[in-house]
């Protein structure tokens, strides 16, 4: 290298750094080439430059050695004239004797580009970068590849995304719908108290004038403020609501009454998740319609409750009304028949007194219907003797059957208990009358027959069979189908019209019946009917009831002072005239304040106490006497006598204090045996408060085990009524209601309903704490009886013991 | 080690033993990138801790889990990658050891925070030569034997390697002599 213009040219050296290279002279022509250059041009050498290479840039340049000496400062881009896009980058110099060097390499933008030009790495000098910048080239694709995987992968996520979001808002969607469409109103609030969502419903009943959307995040607190005055009580409006949010607990049900008379039913939701609080939901709807339809229900019930009650009432008093007067009648005639009488006389006496017979019947048969269809009639379970009690029944209607010049018969099998049974015998008199009565009604001549026999035993009930057979007109198939519907009434051709109220055999059947009982006819026209009558009777063993049979013939009530409280003149003559023939003195009193003060100034062995009076009533009058600290005041017998039978009306006088019931109008034999029993008795002590049915049940008769039960109570009780005045006195009514609760199960056995009751009622009124200031006076009567129950038991021991 | 190797690791085991046993042998690795990027430089120990967690996991030796690992970074992802600069590396594999040094060489200043190894060879014969192995890193020889078994394979040549000298062994650098 000589000058800087020539540079010295020595092939092997240059071709190692310049393997690219190659030389021209001034006539253009490639006269030498490096190896690489060869690779991708073979036949270079000899050809003229212009016939292989354009210049790409400068293209302004003039293919003359002059022109092209000119830019040998610049960057030289040569293209192949065969192949334009194989590209050499590089620069020119002058060398010696006008000839031109270029040194450069192939220009490339993809390392795919090598293989193209079919070069390797190898080919490029080492100093050359150009491998280099394809390696970066690479590098950026790869980077570009990551990008674009992230870029995938990110994509993916996303739409992985889209889809939950779609899938929650889906969702979300048909919650808000479902919301939308609810009847109700609904409103669901954040832990915050703010509105998540609502709905139209809601929006309407608080009168909000927004739609449900715009309520979203509306603070629950204040709207509840400014809708309190939509609410009868608006303070208890909110009130309720922080109760409910601090309770956190769910509520069903609860009513809301609106200002403008509709009501609202509310419920609370708290929504709970994984012991989180995240909100709670209030569900509203509008109940004005239900609670309209309730309403006039409660108002319908009341009102058929009323008319009950004003019908019960008008039979209780048409019941006095009609007793009263028949109860005169059957007196008075009775009294008459006492007196001398001619023949005509005692003849009319007697139609007046089957008349009034026939009138109480009817009376009575009015009622048992009413209280039948009430469901209120009561069925007593005491021992009575079977064979008396069908004795006492053939006894009363064989005079009857007598007079129509019928023979009434009695058949009872030698199978029958001999013992007593347990069960009603009144109620069995009254089917057993109502039968025959019917039976001789319908019978002419011949025979009716009263047979009783054993049908079936199980265990110790019996089930006892009545058949009343009578050999009169019949029934025909017909009329058998509704013989014991109410108010039908069969035509007796012997009579041609019928008597009685026509609801004889309804009673009978229902009495029947309701006591497990079954009822059937048979009969055959002109030849008879047989009324069979099936009736379950519990057999008692052993039993005491014996004790209390009484001899008419040994009632002596002289030296007996009997106060009559009664408001009716001729009924009080009447029972003055009847005690008289049982050597009896007697006062009266016209009501109860009257009755009130006799006592005070006199001493009497027991009072017949009437109870509908004026001024003052039968049961304030024996509520009055029981207080009283006169002395024997709370002890002297009283027996009510009434004209109201309705049920019920029993239980009600024992409670007022009242020993035993008569109901008017009473047959003589009935008021004199409860007044001999009650009066013949020292003290009010010695009527029986006890009534040991139920023991007897209980322990199947065994006296021993009876004697034990006893004696427990004897034990216990004491230490219970103690206990009651302890709480009494501590005011801990929790504990005297326990207490009163235990009393109640302890006494529950030895049969005083009227101790169950006052027992019952201390509990509760400890419970609701009702009426406290009652139970000082409950307790005080409670103690006085129990102490009475005490002896009673005592003695029933005694007699266990014996 | 650039990510592009981790990377290949990465591919290896998600397509032989599926994606959970890949995050398996992330997680035991130690290693908490989430995406591998292929330019950006980790830690060796990260391609070692990869190496060592698949062993544990796919109870396979360390060293057969290098040698997979260098002779997959050849064919595969090398391939998939690198075609025309690995093709442009010589035309056979002769040529393309002998290009090695250089071609590592040039890598350093394309890749400012590698440090990869370097080359030297020798001992050229026509069928065999030897490869002189200088790293900074001990234990990844057998990932290069591996990537040596995988050029014989890439290039079509039934190839025998064996280890001349190690660092294992003492030596200051590891000697493979490639026959083919």
């Amino acid at each position: 290298m000589n000058t800087n213009d020539n540079i010295s040219f020595d092939h092997d050296k240059i071709e190692i750094i310049f393997p690219f290279y190659f030389v021209f002279d001034k006539s253009l022509k490639i006269i030498s080439s490096g190896k690489s250059l060869n690779k991708i041009f073979p036949n270079i050498i000899n050809s003229n430059f212009e016939d292989s290479f354009f210049f790409k840039r400068p293209f302004s340049i003039s293919y003359t050695i002059p022109s092209i000496s000119e830019y040998t400062n610049q960057i030289i881009i040569l293209a192949s004239k065969n192949n334009p896009e194989i590209i050499l980058r590089g620069q020119l110099l002058n060398l010696e004797n006008e000839k031109m060097i270029f040194i450069g390499s192939p220009w490339l933008t993809s390392p795919e580009d090598l293989s193209k030009l079919n070069l390797n790495i190898p080919d490029f000098a080492i100093h050359d970068v150009t491998t280099d910048m394809l390696q970066l080239v690479k590098n950026k694709e790869i980077m570009s590849k990551d990008i674009l995987s992230l870029v995938e992968s990110l994509k993916e996520q996303k739409t992985e995304l889209k889809i939950s979001e779609d899938e929650l808002k889906f969702s979300n969607n048909r919650f808000s719908v479902l919301i939308q469409n609810m009847q109700s109103g609904i409103l669901l609030e954040s832990a915050e108290r703010k509105v998540i969502l609502t709905n139209k419903i809601f929006c309407e009943f608080f009168l909000i004038p927004a739609l449900p959307e715009q309520l979203i995040g509306y603070d629950c607190m204040k709207a509840a403020r400014d809708s309190k005055t939509l609410f009868t009580n608006s303070d208890d409006f909110i009130n309720r609501i922080d109760e409910i949010l601090t309770e956190k607990k769910l509520v069903l049900n609860e009513e809301l009454k609106m200002m403008d008379g509709s009501f609202l039913e509310r419920d609370f939701v708290p929504i709970f998740s994984e012991n989180q609080y995240h909100g709670h939901l209030w569900i509203y709807r509008n109940i004005t319609d239900r609670k309209k339809n309730e309403l006039e229900l409660i108002n319908a019930t009341e009102q058929a409750i009323l008319a009950k009650k004003i019908k019960e009432k008008f039979l209780a008093n048409m019941s006095h009304e009609l007793r009263n007067p028949i109860n005169i009648i059957t007196g008075v005639t009775g009294l008459i028949f006492d007196t001398d009488l001619s023949e005509k006389q005692n003849e009319y006496l007697g139609i007046i007194k089957t008349a009034s017979e026939n009138l109480l019947a009817l009376v009575n048969d009015i009622l048992d219907f009413e209280k039948i269809q009430a469901k209120k009639i009561k069925f007593h379970n005491v021992p009575f003797d079977l064979r008396k009690c069908i004795n006492e029944v053939y006894l009363s209607m064989k005079f009857i059957a007598a007079n129509k010049n019928i023979s009434l018969t009695v058949a009872i099998d030698d199978f029958l208990p001999t013992h007593y049974v347990s069960g009603d015998s009144l109620r069995l008199k009254q089917i057993l009358f109502n039968l025959i009565n019917n039976a001789i009604k319908f019978t002419e001549r011949g025979t009716v027959k009263l047979s009783v026999s054993l049908v079936e035993t199980s265990g110790k009930q019996k089930r006892i069979k009545f058949d009343v057979q009578d050999t009169g007109i019949g029934i025909s198939k017909e009329d058998l189908k509704t013989i014991f519907d109410r108010y039908i009434q069969i035509i007796n051709p012997l009579h041609n019209l019928p008597k009685g109220s026509g609801l004889g055999l309804t009673i009978v059947k229902n009495l029947v019946e309701l006591q497990n009982g079954a009822i059937e006819v048979k009969s055959i026209i002109n030849e008879g009917s047989t009324f069979s009558v099936t009736i379950p009777y519990q057999i008692i063993e052993h039993s005491n009831t014996k004790q209390t049979e009484i001899k008419i013939e040994s009632f002596d009530l002289s030296g007996k002072n009997i106060l009559i409280v009664e408001d009716d003149k001729i009924n009080q003559m009447i029972i003055t005239k009847i005690l008289e023939k049982y050597g009896a003195t007697s006062e009266t009193a016209d009501n109860g304040k009257i009755a009130l003060e006799k006592l005070n100034s006199k001493r009497f062995h027991i009072i017949l106490l009437d109870i509908q009076m004026p001024i003052m009533d039968g049961y304030t009058t024996a509520e009055q006497i029981r207080k009283s600290k006169k002395e024997n005041h709370s002890t002297i017998p009283i027996i009510a006598i009434t004209a109201n039978i309705l049920s019920g009306e029993k239980e009600k006088c024992m409670e007022a204090g009242m020993n035993d019931y008569l109901s008017k109008p009473f047959i003589e034999l009935d008021l004199i045996k409860k007044v001999n029993e009650l009066s013949n008795r020292s003290t009010y002590e010695e009527t029986n408060l006890v009534d040991l049915t139920y023991l007897n049940s209980i322990t199947a008769g065994d006296g021993n085990f009876q004697k034990k039960l006893i004696e427990e109570f004897l034990f216990q009780t004491p230490l219970i009524i103690e206990e009651i005045k302890y709480q009494l006195k501590a005011e801990d009514w929790n504990q005297l209601g326990k207490a009163a609760h235990k009393l109640k199960g302890s006494i529950s056995f030895i049969g005083t309903p009227l101790f169950i009751k006052t027992a019952s009622e201390i509990e509760i009124f400890c419970q609701k704490r009702l009426n406290l200031n009652l139970i000082p006076d409950m307790l005080k009567n409670l103690d006085i009886n129990c102490q009475r129950v005490y002896k009673e038991l005592e003695r029933e021991l005694k007699k266990i013991e014996l | 080690m650039y990510g592009i190797v981790n990377k290949a690791i990465q591919v290896l085991l998600t397509e032989n033993y599926g994606l959970e046993s890949w995050e398996e042998i992330k997680k035991r690795s130690g290693v908490s990138v989430d995406a591998i990027l292929s330019n950006e430089p980790y830690p060796d120990r990260t391609t070692f801790d990869l190496a060592i967690a698949t062993s544990e996991y796919l109870k396979i030796d360390l060293k057969d889990v290098l040698i997979s690992f260098g002779e997959y970074w050849v064919i595969k992802t090398g391939q998939e990658s690198y075609r025309s600069l690995m093709k442009a590396g010589g035309d056979n594999l002769k040529e393309f050891l002998i290009n090695l040094p250089n071609f590592h060489s040039r890598l350093m200043l394309i890749y400012p925070n590698l440090t990869p190894p370097e080359f030297k060879i020798s001992n050229i014969e026509n069928a065999a030569l030897y490869v002189h192995y200088f790293s900074i890193r001990n234990g990844l020889h057998y990932f290069m034997f591996g990537l040596l078994q995988g050029l014989g394979k890439l290039y079509k040549k039934p190839t025998e390697i064996s280890i001349i000298e190690s660092k294992s062994d003492g030596a200051d650098h590891d000697v493979f002599c490639v026959k083919w």
